[in-house]
């Protein structure tokens, strides 16, 4: 049996309600999800997290604190120019996956920022205008529209035709590396009281992390202990839960989408060298580490700060720097793929095999790991 | 000089992370149709503001000349905070709150004063084109039939398609340009280009900006 990279307990709730039963042995994991916004699949990238399945260490590791950037736009700018000339050299059509959310845009200005000419004559916007239009019209006619190739987000597919002759770029990682719904939460509610404070302090963790319970608080704690930075407030409390239990589920999760065409051979080359997150670079990862006082004291004028500022700098629109709130992930868009009868998949091992519901022998296999026959 | 238009009414489109009241309208369909339209410049919640007990329709206690000056207090109920595009809770008209009174106090915004008095005079020409010309409003058959026989105009007119047409490029101009002048301009040259096709909507626009005897 293989270590699983992705497990969407979500879903196997939803086929078996029982799994979150107060006297199944295994609930806990299943009811992790009852904080609202913790991650499909779990994985802690600094502790070895003892779960039923086997569990693969995770695909992203923390990386190593090298410099103490607090820049936002140095690092940002200095990751497009690295990747523009790895595109360049590869050869490789690069595709942006543009939701008109803050990372995606984030991203795309970045771009259109340091990118040569030639790399910009080259990009593919992908994106579902129906959608990303709500959330930002003004861009996309401003910076989008009659200037570069836009395809549909909903016919957009890899293929064994494609795989190796694209790189797909998207926006994963950027809510971890900022702060988090859990933050903007707070945030909304004006408890900014709770963010400040040690989190050590605070009586309850649950009004913090809403709708958290014990077994959530004793897997923090212990990842706490391994963290590479100080946890000190409420605000890098919830920033931690994200960016070291959230960071392999957002970066996994549209696998099922991307290589739904693809072979295991394949979803590997495609993942390895197919796929770029800018918000999973290493200097962006340290600058989420380095700046996280920076995030808390600026998170109060505006959620995520940092990258509004960066668009509002680059494009002027003053309505979406001051008013624009986050709207979902169009990870929902591809969610479909896990909830639709019509994809059954939900699990990838470490060597990229697919796992179906629909496929006995997995749901035998599971069986056993989840101790249900 | 530009005229500065007025709106006041029951339903209160708020901004859902400031909480300031930017319009306040009679029509919640006309709410909740900026609320969809203005949604790339923000997040928006209608919410029927008869709901607390210090607001007064008669003399209205809250319209477009001081809403600025109002806002809603902080909501714990998680479905309203959750703003998603998939999240029905948000696309419906908010008829409870923990608290039973708006605050009567401006809100601290990245916005200029200027700027703010933009957007809402942006959502209230919106709402002036919607109440001139019931572009938003879905006829049913028979209302089509009464409103092609009143307007002169061939029974097999797919009127709800032509609404739909026209409302979608108004609601475009609107998404996508940042000053008014901009919005204006464009919508006058909208109506001109469809008057041919569709003269009553678009006198109805045009009037709308006081442009249709210009």
């Amino acid at each position: 049996m293989r270590d699983f990279i992705f497990i969407h307990l979500g879903y196997l709730c939803s086929l078996d309600p029982s799994l979150k039963d107060t006297n199944y042995v295994h609930q806990q994991w299943f009811n992790l999800s009852s904080s609202l916004k913790w991650a499909w699949h779990t994985n802690s990238r600094v502790t070895q997290l003892e779960t039923p399945w086997p569990l693969a260490t995770t695909v992203s590791p923390l990386p190593e604190i090298t410099n103490d950037e607090l820049d936002f736009d140095t690092v940002i700018d200095s990751i497009a120019d690295e990747f523009c000339q790895h595109a360049l050299n590869s050869g490789r059509t690069v595709y942006l996956n543009w939701s008109g959310g803050i990372d995606s845009t984030s991203i795309l200005v970045a771009l259109l920022r340091v990118a040569p000419q030639q790399f910009l004559d080259n990009l593919v916007i992908v994106t579902d205008l129906s959608k990303s239009l709500n959330e930002n019209a003004y861009f996309y006619y401003r910076f989008i529209h009659n200037k570069f190739e836009v395809q549909d987000l909903n016919t957009f597919e890899i293929t064994a035709a494609n795989y190796d002759q694209i790189i797909l770029l998207d926006g994963e990682g950027g809510n971890q590396c900022m702060q988090g719904p859990s933050v903007q939460r707070q945030l909304y509610r004006r408890r900014t009281d709770l963010l400040n404070a040690p989190w050590r302090s605070l009586e309850n963790l649950s009004d913090l992390l809403v709708g958290s319970n014990s077994f959530h608080h004793a897997l923090i704690r212990e990842s706490i202990d391994r963290a590479p930075v100080s946890i000190d407030t409420g605000y890098d409390f919830l920033w931690w839960v994200g960016f070291n239990f959230k960071f392999d589920d957002v970066l996994v999760r549209k696998m099922f989408t991307y290589a739904k065409n693809l072979t295991p051979e394949q979803t590997k080359d495609f993942w390895n060298n197919g796929l770029y997150r800018f918000y999973q670079h290493p200097r962006m990862q340290m600058w989420s580490m380095n700046a996280r006082d920076l995030r808390r004291q600026y998170a109060e004028i505006t959620p995520k700060y940092f990258s509004k500022k960066y668009i509002y700098d680059f494009d002027q629109n003053d309505f979406y720097w001051a008013s624009k709130t986050e709207q979902g992930s169009d990870a929902l868009a591809f969610a479909k793929e896990l909830r639709t009868s019509t994809s059954p998949y939900f699990a990838f091992d470490d060597q990229w095999n697919k796992y179906s519901i629909a496929d006995q022998k997995t749901r035998q296999l599971f069986g056993e790991i989840l101790q249900r026959v | 000089m530009r005229k500065n238009r007025y709106s006041n009414g029951r339903y209160g489109v708020v901004d859902i992370f400031r909480r300031n009241i930017w319009i306040n309208t009679d029509n919640e369909a006309i709410a909740h149709a900026i609320r969809k339209t203005f949604s790339s410049k923000a997040g928006l919640i209608v919410y029927d503001l008869s709901i607390f007990e210090n607001v007064s329709q008669d003399p209205p206690t809250v319209d477009s000349d001081c809403c600025l000056d109002w806002q809603i207090d902080v909501e714990f109920n998680e479905n309203v905070t959750n703003v998603n595009l998939a999240n029905p809770a948000t696309t419906k008209t908010q008829t409870q709150h923990r608290s039973k009174k708006l605050i009567n106090s401006p809100i601290v915004s990245l916005l200029t004063p200027e700027r703010q008095h933009e957007l809402q005079q942006q959502m209230l020409l919106y709402a002036h084109i919607l109440t001139e010309t019931k572009l938003h409003v879905k006829l049913d058959s028979a209302e089509i039939q009464e409103q092609l026989i009143r307007l002169n105009l061939d029974p097999g007119t797919d009127y709800n398609g032509s609404q739909f047409r026209i409302l979608e490029q108004i609601d475009r101009i609107f998404a996508r340009e940042l000053d008014i002048a901009d919005i204006e301009r464009q919508l006058e040259d909208l109506a001109n280009w469809f008057f041919e096709t569709y003269p009553w909507i678009s006198g109805r626009i045009l009037r709308a900006l006081d442009k249709l005897y210009a």
